[in-house]
């Protein structure tokens, strides 16, 4: 009776009165309930662990329709070919050469920046010094700018040494190419890219395994 | 009128409890030993835990603040070497982490398992042991991020985001983020079983009656933020889990060059972290609107758009984290998006407050120790959400992004708005855990030290935030030093009302428990359940299942 | 204590108001011979600042009702309605018109806040035709800038020259963990992630020093990765330009001239890249 008012209906203000019910069936009842929620409950969260993992491949993919990959591939070869030859607006692109953090490599562009026309193949040539007494390997990995420009319809690699592991030897130098084409449907803004490269280290089993597996791929085509 | 307190008409009803199965599936009886330690640790009333979560939060409040202390220290004026650089960075990593994970996520499931049973009319949790595992988890996790200062390396340094490649092997060495890593699994654990066993008891343990439209707005922020821990924890806990793989296992999830990419776990890790702030507010919403409607005397404003409200923020908030990432080089149109869809969050958060404004207006408002807090929760929690719709636009985010702008707009949030909360709920409901009123007093300088340490400390920070400062320095250009200073002293004023208010809980258990049911006099007000029984209550609270009419 | 707290809150809004000019003094008495960081807010120096800074008043504007609204009617509801005796209160608990006014409105102005948003995100992000070229590379923990217009000089740990009222592109990336390039006064920040390019462009509108920092934890140093802008004339940047190259070739033949050094292979290596070069 600790807070009868005499004026106050408990009842009326959502007051709480003994319930007459069967206790014992409600409670078999919510039992058996709340097993089933449980078990549905426990599905969703261990669904949503899995879906993080399931965004990993999402992502890359949603990534390369809008341009944003790291890694989005070499374009397509596909959607340009009926252009071949045609000649488009100037363009200028520029490059960028970067390798990580302390792996002993000068890499820089010979050209940085370059001015050509859409449609056109191009060539740039890329500069890689060994500049350690060891054998170093590496990634390239490329990026390219604006986005718009990077989407897999939008350019072509002719011939690239994105994404190949590579080893040079001790103070080897080396001149590759990049080979490029953007597309004339390019976005009327756009009047510079930016292609940037950077090397990332690899161990010696990551290249080795990579060459065995490449060779093996061969040997299965031929 | 409090009818459990009543003498059943029917002496063998009221014998019944002992008999008739429990409310679901209960040990017949906690078993009396005369050690109560060993009690404690095999209880699995959901009082005793709400309890133990409440006392941990309390105790990790102190090392957190405590870490915090040390960071206001190192930033108290321009080129200190209080902290070295490394330790700097491990006291802001575990500042965030603690206070996330062990302060202000622990201490809501505290308040949550006390209150939402009694509130929905049940005997206990829907599953009383997971409630206990729930809590015994977050012991090994809390030691295993403490105990990380001591290992070689120091703790985790790579902020509570811990983005790679900056947590990645390459550059965080030590077994430090490899602790915290694990800490943050068993805590998101503890978060997992916790919310699922909300959802159930809020779904299917409601006395009769108790219409879902009925039910306390506490208990619907409770329901809606188990919703969010379950959907968003498991997508941090994978998040994580990538990171680890890749530090341990020699996977690429996330290493630049190798086919990861970086920028994939800044989404993973927002798709979580954005709603975590809900998850850390929500509840004190519901506990705001109690103590707000019990001292104006007045029942809630626009019941049903709050429980709208606290819904759509629910919802909206999991379709929000790109603006976090406004600098990370996302396009335009997704940015326009997370942009507007952030902005639209401010609306169900308006009407809340508005609704608030309209609970107290034309109430007879008494100036209680938790409604001082409440109060003071509203003030602040507007300036914190009125700078969170700056931080939504785009051009203005670019500029303070990162900045200490961001901080102080989070600090509002966290601590204007969560702490504030949990001091009014702590003041609030403590009667009822304990059978003793904490000193009015002491509570009052404790709210004007807290009130006024707050915003001493914050308030100031938007504007270097404004003028350049970076977030997360160790030692900053001198003309940010005024404002470091002022922000720092205001840091003693919180510190200070937090030594007290843990004073004020020692003096109060000192005295009788003699409050009585409904020492606040509100049960003319709403929540008729919580304030009828005893205080504190009995073991299965409730002697007969009440029906709700 | 039934009293309600009005003078005390008063008492603490003074203080914290009081704090605020007091520090608004403080920003506008830093030295003027030592360069400092420039507030973008009082002194925008690149087109897009300034228009970040429009944008912000605007917003500044429309939301400022929504910011004194509620602290009015709270302190307005703490005088008014503090419990007196025979007092008792209302009894109104829900008005739909009301509520969907204070849904609706909100709504709208913030509809209103993202329309000039967007326009402003879009110059921001799409790079105009450049003057000059420069990339942008974080270190743990230094910046070092190139110049691909001028043979692709390249400079670490020493301030950024740009020329004024030219056109700057940055192409920006990162060789370790993320950093983010942030100089205020030129309304701009972006991220640096390795293996990613991004873009940012400025034209700044007078010469004089900009600072900024690093602003995304990047490690130990975090806060010692500062950014220091020198804008200059013209004239002065191409002599700059002259003195950097001059630089660089000298220096290519002291070292081939040099004798072998013992040990090092980092020099070695260095050489036989700047000969392949020239």
């Amino acid at each position: 009776m600790a807070n009868a008012q005499a004026t106050h209906d408990p009842a009326a203000a959502g007051h709480a009165v003994p319930w007459d019910g069967d206790e014992a069936a409600l409670a078999a009842e919510s039992r058996r309930r709340n097993k089933r929620l449980l078990l549905i409950l426990a599905a969703i969260g261990i669904g949503m662990f899995v879906f993080a993992f399931a965004n990993v491949p999402i992502f890359g993919l949603v990534c390369e329709k809008l341009g944003f990959a790291q890694d989005p591939g070499k374009g397509s070869a596909a959607a340009l070919a009926s252009e071949e030859g045609e000649i488009g607006r100037p363009i200028e692109v520029r490059f960028t050469g970067n390798v990580w953090g302390q792996l002993p490599v000068e890499f820089r562009p010979v050209t940085s920046i370059q001015k050509t026309n859409l449609g056109k193949m191009t060539v740039a040539d890329y500069v890689f010094i060994n500049l350690s007494r060891n054998p170093v390997y590496f990634r390239p990995i490329h990026s390219i700018r604006p986005t718009e420009a990077a989407g897999e319809d939008k350019y072509e690699l002719g011939e690239c040494f994105c994404y190949t592991e590579m080893m040079m030897h001790p103070g080897q130098e080396l001149v590759l190419p990049v080979v490029y084409r953007f597309h004339n449907g390019l976005d009327e803004n756009i009047k510079a890219v930016t292609m940037s490269y950077t090397l990332f280290p690899i161990t010696k089993e990551e290249y080795e395994r990579k060459k065995a597996e490449e060779a093996a791929q061969e040997e299965q085509g031929s | 009128m409090s009818i459990m307190l009543d003498k059943p008409k029917d002496q063998k009803t009221a014998e019944a409890p002992r008999g008739v199965p429990r409310f679901p599936d209960e040990p017949v009886k906690p078993v009396k030993t005369p050690n109560v330690f060993l009690n404690i640790l095999g209880s699995t009333d959901h009082k005793v835990l709400g309890i133990l979560y409440l006392i941990l939060s309390l105790v990790m409040g102190v090392v957190g603040g405590a870490l915090a202390g040390g960071i206001r220290a190192q930033l108290a004026a321009h080129n200190l070497e209080v902290l070295s650089p490394e330790l700097f960075n491990q006291f802001i990593t575990m500042h965030g982490s603690i206070m996330i994970f062990f302060v202000i996520i622990p201490a809501l499931a505290g308040f949550g398992n006390y209150l939402v049973p009694i509130m929905i009319g049940a005997r206990d949790m829907a599953f009383p042991r997971l409630n206990a595992f729930s809590f015994w988890i977050l012991i090994p996790s809390g030691v295993l991020m403490f105990t990380s200062f001591m290992v070689q390396g120091g703790a985790a340094a790579a902020g509570w985001t811990a983005y790679p490649p900056l947590s990645l092997k390459e550059f965080s060495g030590g077994p430090g983020v490899d602790m915290w890593i694990l800490g943050v699994h068993l805590a998101g654990i503890s978060s997992i079983t916790g919310a699922i066993n909300f959802i159930v008891t809020i779904l299917n343990m409601r006395a009769p009656g108790m219409n879902i439209m009925k039910m306390p707005l506490f208990c619907w922020t409770w329901l809606v933020n188990a919703w969010l821990i379950l959907i968003g924890t498991p997508v941090l806990a994978g998040a994580v889990t990538m990171v680890l793989m890749d530090r341990a296992f020699g996977t690429n999830f996330f290493k630049p060059g190798m086919g990861g990419d970086p920028v994939l776990y800044q989404h993973l890790f927002w798709f979580y972290s954005h709603p975590a702030v809900y998850i850390m507010v929500l509840p004190g919403f519901g506990m705001i609107s109690h103590v707000l409607a019990s001292f104006s005397h007045k029942r809630i404003f626009g019941y049903t758009g709050m429980v709208w409200a606290v819904s759509a923020i629910g919802v909206l908030g999991f379709l929000v984290w790109g603006h976090h990432m406004f600098t990370a080089g996302i396009s335009p149109e997704l940015r326009l998006y997370f942009s507007f869809a952030t902005m639209v969050i401010a609306v169900p958060t308006g009407v809340k407050i508005w609704s608030w404004l309209a609970t107290i207006w034309g109430g007879t408002i008494e100036f209680r120790t938790p409604m001082k807090f409440a109060l003071g929760f509203l003030s602040l929690f507007v300036i914190g959400g009125i700078s969170g719709v700056f931080l939504a636009n785009v051009p203005f985010d670019i500029q303070v992004h990162d900045s200490y702008f961001v901080v102080a707009h989070f600090h509002y949030v966290l601590v204007g708005g969560s702490v504030m909360s949990l001091f009014a709920g702590a003041y609030f409901w403590f009667p009822k855990m304990s059978g003793r009123v904490l000193s009015e007093k002491l509570g009052n300088v404790v709210f004007w030290l807290f009130f006024i340490g707050m915003n001493t400390t914050f308030l100031p920070l938007h504007l270097v935030g404004l003028q350049g400062m970076a977030r997360r320095i160790w030692q900053y250009r001198p003309e940010f030093e005024t404002v470091n200073g002022i922000a720092s002293l205001g840091y003693l004023f919180m510190a200070a009302a937090g030594a007290l208010f843990i004073y004020s809980i020692f003096e109060a258990l000192r005295r009788p428990r003699d409050c009585g049911a409904d020492p606040w006099k509100i049960n003319d007000v709403q929540e008729s359940l919580v304030w009828d029984i005893p205080s504190p209550p009995p073991a299965y609270n409730f002697a007969r299942i009440p029906v709700i009419k | 204590m039934p009293r309600p707290p009005a003078l005390r809150t008063l008492l603490a809004v003074a203080l914290v108001a009081a704090a605020g000019i007091a520090l608004g003094q403080d920003f506008a008495n830093v030295p003027a011979t030592e360069p400092s960081i420039t507030d973008w807010m009082l002194d925008p120096v690149t087109p897009i600042a300034h228009e970040v800074r429009s944008y912000t008043l605007f917003l500044v504007a429309m939301t400022l009702p929504y910011l004194l609204l509620p602290q009015v009617l709270l302190l307005y509801c703490i005088f008014k309605f503090g419990k007196k005796p025979g007092m008792r209160p209302a009894t109104f608990h829900e008005n739909v018109r009301l509520e969907v006014v204070w849904t609706i409105v909100p709504a709208l102005t913030l509809v209103l806040l993202a329309i000039p948003a967007y326009g402003l995100i879009k110059k921001i992000e799409n790079m105009p035709e450049a003057d000059v070229n420069i990339q942008v590379i974080g270190h743990q923990f230094y910046w070092e800038y190139r110049y691909p217009d001028y043979n692709d000089i390249r400079i670490s740990e020493e301030p950024l020259v740009i020329p004024v009222n030219k056109t700057v592109v940055a192409d920006m990336t990162s060789v370790d963990v993320n950093h983010a390039w942030w100089v205020p006064a030129f309304g701009i920040k972006m991220d640096t992630v390795p293996g990613r390019t991004t873009q940012v462009w400025f034209n700044v509108e007078r010469e004089g020093w900009f600072k900024g920092q690093c602003a995304e934890l990047c490690g130990t140093l975090h806060s010692k990765m500062l950014i220091d802008v020198h804008v200059v004339s013209q004239e002065e940047f191409d002599a700059w330009i002259a003195k950097k190259q001059a630089e660089f070739a000298p220096a290519d033949e002291a070292e081939e001239t040099a004798p072998e050094p013992s040990a090092g292979d980092a020099d070695e290596g260095a050489v036989a890249q700047e000969q392949s070069a020239s």
